[in-house]
Parts: C-alpha cells; sequence; structure tokens
C-alpha cells in the first residue's frame, strides 16, 4: 500500500498506533500519531485497536460475568436517555485513549469573584462531554416522570443568573437511579457551531474544585425543553448545580464562560 | 430461519443507531459481562462501575459506526470500551488489575473462550497471537488481557521498559501481518 509516508514515517506511525492500543497514549504522541497521518484517508488508526479487542475477546475475556443488576440498570437508563434525546451527535474523532494531563483548577481571582457572586461558588472543569440534543419529546417527559417517583427524587429550582436573567426550571434527580433530567425555561436557543451550554454537579464526595459534567445541550427553540442529565460518573451528594455557556463541544478547562442557572437544593423556594 | 448468532450480534449496534431501545437492553444483557470485566482489569473494583457507564455511553454513541466488515460486535464494544477504561485509568495514574502477575496463558483460553462468541476475526487472531513466541505472548497477555501499564510489566517481568514496548510494538505488528496473510490483504511489513 501506498499512503504516501516514509518507511520510517510508517514504521514510527505503526510503532505508536501498536504501543498505543496496548497502553494508551501520551499527549504528544498523540499529537505526533496527529502529524503523521494528517491527511492520510488511508491510514487506519483503529487498526491496532480493534486487534487488541479482538484478542481480549479471544483469549476468553468476560466468559461467565455480569453486569451487576443495579450497574445494568443505570447504564439501561443512560442509553434510553441518550437515544431518546434524538439524533446523536456526529461520531467522534477516532483515534486510541489519549492520556490527558491531570484535570486542574484554572479559575484566576476574577473568576473566583465572579463565581463568589454566584452563590459562592466554586467552578471548575470536569471531564469531556457528548453534546445531548434537546428535545420536549414525549418520551423525555414520561422518563422524567419515572425519575420524579424513584423515591428518593430530587427535585430542585433552577434560577436564572447573569446572561440567564429571566431564564428558569427545575431539575429531578435521583442518586438511586443515577439520571435526572432538567426542564428549563427561556433559556437562549444556541447556535451549537458557537456556544453550548454545559451542566455541572457538584457533589460533597467530590473535591469542589471538580464537579461532576452533567453534559452537553443545545437549546433549539425557545419555550420548554427538558435535557436529560448524564453524569460520567457516581453522583452521591449532589449539592449544587450550574449551567454554563461553553464553547462547543464543552470544555475541559472552564473560564470564565458564564453561569446562565444555578439550582440550590438548600436555597428557600421562592 | 435458524439462529444464526453471528447475525444476530451484528444487528444489534446498528439497532442502537437506529433508536432502538430494546437493543440496549439486549446490548447489555450479551456484552455487559465483557465490560464488566474489562473495567476491573483496568480501574479494579472501586472504580469498575462509574467505568463501565463512562464505557456504555461511549457504546450508545459510537453504535452508528460499528462495520461488521471489520470487527464483530463484540470486538467493536471492547474497543470502545479500553478505550475509554484505558483514559480513565491512566487519567487517574493507576492501573489496578484483578488477575495475577504471572501469566498463565493457557488457563484462560480453555474452556472460558468456547463460552463466547467466537467469530473469524477473533479466532483469527488468537491463532495469530498464539504463533508469536513465549515472551512475546506473555508481555502482550499483560497489556491487552491483564491491562498493565509497561512500566507494570517491565517490574512484574524483569524486563527493561524498552524491552516490553518492542516486544508489545512487534508482537502486534506481526499479528497484523499473520491477519493480512490470511486474508490475502497486504500487511504493510513493519514486522520485527
Amino acid at each position: 500500500m501506498n499512503d504516501g509516508l516514509s518507511p520510517d514515517d510508517r514504521d514510527r506511525l505503526d510503532g505508536l498506533l501498536a504501543e498505543g492500543a496496548a497502553f494508551g497514549l501520551s499527549p504528544d504522541e498523540a499529537a505526533e500519531i496527529e502529524r503523521l497521518s494528517a491527511g492520510r484517508g488511508d491510514v487506519d488508526i483503529e487498526e491496532f485497536e480493534r486487534l487488541a479487542a479482538a484478542l481480549y475477546v479471544g483469549l476468553g475475556a468476560g466468559a461467565g460475568e455480569k453486569l451487576p443488576d443495579h450497574l445494568r440498570r443505570i447504564c439501561a437508563d443512560q442509553g434510553r436517555d441518550l437515544l431518546a434525546s434524538g439524533p446523536g451527535p456526529a461520531p467522534a474523532p477516532v483515534r486510541p485513549p489519549v492520556v490527558a494531563p491531570p484535570r486542574r483548577w484554572a479559575g484566576p481571582p476574577a473568576w473566583l469573584g465572579w463565581v463568589a457572586a454566584a452563590a459562592c461558588l466554586l467552578l471548575a472543569v470536569a471531564t469531556w462531554s457528548r453534546p445531548v440534543d434537546v428535545s420536549p419529546a414525549v418520551e423525555l417527559e414520561r422518563l422524567r416522570e419515572e425519575v420524579l417517583t424513584a423515591g428518593d427524587a430530587l427535585t430542585v429550582p433552577l434560577k436564572g443568573v447573569g446572561p440567564g436573567e429571566g431564564s428558569s426550571g427545575d431539575l429531578v434527580w435521583s442518586n438511586r437511579r443515577q439520571r435526572g433530567f432538567m426542564r428549563l425555561r427561556g433559556v437562549a436557543a444556541n447556535d451549537p457551531s458557537q456556544r453550548q451550554y454545559q451542566l455541572w454537579i457538584f457533589d460533597r464526595a467530590q473535591d469542589e474544585r471538580y464537579p461532576i459534567d452533567g453534559g452537553v445541550f443545545d437549546i433549539n427553540a425557545p419555550g420548554e425543553a427538558v435535557v436529560p442529565i448524564h453524569a460520567p460518573i457516581r453522583v452521591r451528594e449532589p449539592y449544587l448545580f450550574a449551567v454554563t455557556v461553553e464553547k462547543p463541544g464543552g470544555v475541559v478547562v472552564s473560564d470564565r464562560d458564564p453561569i446562565i442557572l444555578l439550582g440550590d437544593p438548600a436555597a428557600p423556594a421562592t | 430461519m435458524g439462529y444464526n448468532p453471528a447475525r444476530m450480534s451484528n444487528s444489534l449496534l446498528r439497532r442502537v443507531s437506529a433508536g432502538d431501545q430494546a437493543a440496549v437492553e439486549e446490548v447489555l444483557d450479551r456484552y455487559g459481562g465483557l465490560v464488566w470485566s474489562l473495567a476491573r482489569k483496568l480501574l479494579g473494583d472501586d472504580d469498575a462501575e462509574d467505568g463501565v457507564q463512562e464505557a456504555f455511553i461511549d457504546v450508545w454513541l459510537a453504535a452508528g459506526r460499528f462495520d461488521e466488515s471489520l470487527s464483530s460486535e463484540a470486538g467493536f464494544i471492547v474497543m470502545i470500551a479500553r478505550r475509554k477504561l484505558i483514559d480513565r485509568a491512566r487519567k487517574r495514574g493507576r492501573s489496578p488489575r484483578t488477575s495475577s502477575l504471572v501469566p498463565d496463558l493457557a488457563s484462560s483460553e480453555t474452556g472460558q473462550a468456547e463460552r463466547l462468541e467466537r467469530d473469524d476475526e477473533v479466532a483469527m487472531v488468537t491463532s495469530a497471537f498464539r504463533s508469536l513466541r513465549p515472551e512475546q505472548q506473555a508481555v502482550i497477555r499483560l497489556a491487552v488481557y491483564d491491562g498493565m501499564s509497561h512500566s507494570e510489566i517491565a517490574e512484574a517481568t524483569g524486563r527493561p521498559l524498552g524491552s516490553v514496548k518492542t516486544l508489545v510494538r512487534r508482537g502486534l505488528m506481526q499479528i497484523r501481518e499473520a491477519l493480512g496473510s490470511a486474508s490475502g490483504l497486504d500487511g504493510r511489513g513493519g514486522a520485527g
């Protein structure tokens, strides 16, 4: 196969992809793969990952094991929520696992001051999230009702702040089911190519500098929207919810983008 | 119509990508144990549940990319899950495992494997793996099956880090070459 790479570059690329499939990649290694494979659509960068996965299956992994029932239920709920939220986003770029630098709090003093004005909140970063297309579908309403009747549902009013002044909503969350929904009213429609909304969940079980990413979402039209919450890790003791405006795709390090909605379970109802 | 596991499994991710919620349940029933075992190996028991949730979210999102001409459904799901779980394990700076550090090449391949879906791709890869030198099999198994990092393998086997990387890299390339030969495709060289 003539893929335009020199033999040395081909060997280097193969080596990086093979090691990446086995161990993951550092950011530098991932960047080198990007460089070597840029513009070469015939380079199959998943090839070694497929091979490693097939080998894992072939060596008999997972035989006789099954998901714990409660975990299976959570995964099923999350899958159904995702499907119910409409057509999925474009597939993410395909590449071996990249080891990102440790998450860090990047908020400078101005950010802290701004957050102080927003309920003494320290908003930081969380993991990458996938956009969730918001749909006011009946199915979402039904799933939201399920959470409401889960027995442990936490219901939190959402208050518009800053640029979100005038908007409102509420949020329901079930720790037991690890799922929840926001119902938003008056939140401005966004152009996903310019900005997206991102939910953050502050959990007493987590360092407050590292709130849990609750998902990136869009508002397609004025009115009411129901947004499923997709927490990538277990939420244990949520004590504050915040929606920010971020660049498309959400952020890894959140800086000074505004909060538009806050939900404090302890706040008195107004 | 007879029962055809391969055909049946190949349709699941397509159904997921088409919005079929029942297919979500079927994927979890069929492949949940596989991902669960992977998460426990890569993350340890404490973090495995969160890892499984992340992994399956990626599986649902990636379902539309499944191409049965490239991999089996089990292989595709494991590939997506491994990527997420390795990323998570390395971000956390740890790589716990539940299996022994000493590879037992014979034990897990006998009996257990027969109970899993075995398609051509998996069988060919496994066959090519078994043709490697024992030391290559050992380090690849520690990396791919047991989820160990290269430094952990170096420590466990007493081999220099560079030697571990080379054995893994060349071993995987040799498997790829063997697959290319078996399927009549160009293996693209590069094996050592």
